[in-house]
């Protein structure tokens, strides 16, 4: 109770003297926690857009030409027994013409008819391997297993999309990444804004640091409201660029809800959980904690006025 | 109290500030430190105060060698040792009641006990009628006072001043004189560096003086 008493006074006195020197720390620190959080939440969202579509990968087996019931049996027989696979549908002509029908309504009759009577689509096995893109392994599965579907005799071709899926995998590290060091940069950058802070707060209550010493306060107890001005102030900002991007996904959301093609995002949006916001608080806590500790304790080393007197 | 052994100070280039200095000063004693400009009194009142370390000799303040003195023992040295300056070192953004107050907060001292102690010294150094001004609102001998009255309200048991009556006219000097003798009657230690003769005469006290870093004489009156 009396820290928190001191930490008050100290910090009634203290924000009267540099209002505005905290007024624009706040707001960098604002803006600072803003941008890393608006890059995580993005981050997030986009990635599980990009999933939706990563769910719906499939292995497209296509048989050769004149194969008979048992080679088709035994390549059915072979995928199940892979023991990686999740669904193998059987997809006959007819029932890809008719896919292929429904999908391409553009058109004309004529010529969705024509391919009816023709042998155009080969007929295929359809595979859901087990687990999802999200997953790291799950592309080089896929190519792995693809490979041993390929070396079956009665087999034309595996498909998968391995062009997109590799571009998507590429994408999905490189944005981690990048997204990853952007955070770490910020972070850093939020550690130097509190340093530079309690820095400049220290330099101009050296006059009463020094007092403070001469009568015997302990150093821990000189270097207390600081750390809790930085753990505050980290706090706060914060929780100030967690509304400020509350605020914005909720507008990005709503413009997306009033698109005609893009509606379906608006659902698949998430803000962030509580659990997030928890973790997030405690993060920024923790900066603010480290960094101020750590300026004030290589500035106050409880010798300010010896070293002057010196 | 204060125990000087031996004791040596030496600056770069090795210019020795102090040469061999030995007194020794009990509790409840009235001591004076004289000398001229640069005959080491600055740094003698330094090594007793804490704010430097013996280049080789043996200083002992309130039972502490400030040879061994640790981060975390200076503070509770200090607590035993009130320092008083020329230049006063009093908090300008605050009152008098809150400049003479700091010590008793630093203790932990309930409240109830800081403004019974805080009007109580600010009576005895009748400065009571000014508890809500600044320091800046104060006459030099009434802000002397007041740093004086800080260094006294925790009940320290050696009070050591450098040149506390430096900044004040005589009249004024004689004032904080009689506080650190009221303060020496309740059975403080009492040690001044100060290079007022006159002063030092009329008060008829212990005196060290100090010549080209060597205690010249060591008379007590």
């Amino acid at each position: 109770m009396s820290v928190l008493k001191k930490y008050w006074k100290f910090s009634s006195r203290s924000w009267a003297r540099e209002t505005s020197l905290r007024a624009s720390t706040l707001l960098i620190l604002v803006f600072t926690y803003a941008v890393t959080l608006f890059l995580i939440t993005s981050a997030f969202n986009f990635k599980k857009i990009i999933n939706r579509w990563g769910d719906a990968t499939k292995l497209t087996v296509y048989l050769s030409e004149g194969h008979n019931e048992a080679t088709r049996q035994s390549i059915a027989t072979f995928i199940k027994n892979l023991g990686e696979v999740k669904d193998i549908k059987f997809i006959s002509q007819e029932d890809a013409v008719a896919q292929f029908t429904s999908k391409n309504s553009i058109f004309s009759k004529d010529f969705l008819n024509d391919l009816k009577s023709q042998e155009v689509f080969p007929e295929s096995f359809e595979v859901t391997l087990k687990g999802s893109l999200k997953d790291e392994s799950y592309f080089a599965k896929m190519t792995e297993i693809s490979n041993l579907i390929s070396a079956q005799m009665g087999i034309e071709e595996v498909s998968y999309g391995q062009g997109w899926i590799e571009r998507y995998s590429a994408f999905i590290k490189i944005s981690n990444s990048l997204i990853g060091a952007i955070v770490v940069l910020f972070i850093f950058a939020s550690l130097l804004i509190i340093s530079n802070l309690i820095r400049v707060l220290v330099y101009n209550q050296q006059e009463e640091i020094e007092i403070l010493e001469l009568i015997g306060e302990t150093a821990r107890n000189i270097r207390l409201p600081f750390v809790l001005e930085g753990v505050c102030f980290s706090g706060l900002a914060f929780l100030a660029g967690l509304l400020l991007n509350i605020a914005i996904f909720n507008w990005i959301s709503g413009q997306l809800a009033d698109s005609t093609i893009l509606s379906h995002l608006a659902e698949i949006m998430a803000r962030p959980s509580l659990v997030f916001i928890a973790y997030g608080i405690g993060l920024s806590l923790v900066v603010g904690a480290i960094s101020s500790f750590l300026t004030v304790r290589s500035i106050n080393n409880g010798w300010a006025l010896s070293s002057r007197m010196n | 109290m204060i125990h000087f052994s031996h004791v040596y100070k030496t600056f770069r280039g090795q210019t020795h500030a102090l040469r061999d200095i030995s007194f020794k000063i009990e509790r409840g004693e009235f001591v004076f430190l004289t000398g001229h400009s640069g005959a080491g009194k600055t740094t003698l009142f330094n090594l007793l105060a804490g704010f430097d370390k013996p280049s080789s000799g043996k200083v002992t303040v309130a039972d502490y060698n400030i040879e061994e003195l640790s981060q975390e023992q200076t503070p509770f040295f200090r607590r035993r040792v009130g320092v008083v300056f020329q230049d006063f070192k009093l908090l300008n953004n605050r009152t008098v009641a809150e400049n003479i107050i700091l010590p008793l907060e630093v203790l932990g001292e309930k409240n109830s006990v800081i403004n019974e102690k805080k009007i109580q010294m600010l009576d005895a150094l009748g400065i009571l009628d000014k508890e809500n001004f600044y320091p800046d609102q104060l006459s030099g001998g009434e802000k002397q006072r007041l740093a004086i009255g800080r260094a006294l309200i925790g009940q320290p048991e050696v009070i050591i001043a450098d040149e506390p009556t430096g900044n004040l006219d005589p009249g004024l000097s004689r004032d904080v004189m009689k506080v650190f003798q009221q303060c020496n009657s309740l059975g403080t230690t009492v040690f001044i560096a100060t290079h007022d003769q006159s002063l030092v005469q009329e008060m008829k006290k212990r005196v060290i003086c100090l010549q080209k870093g060597e205690v010249h004489k060591d008379e007590r009156t």
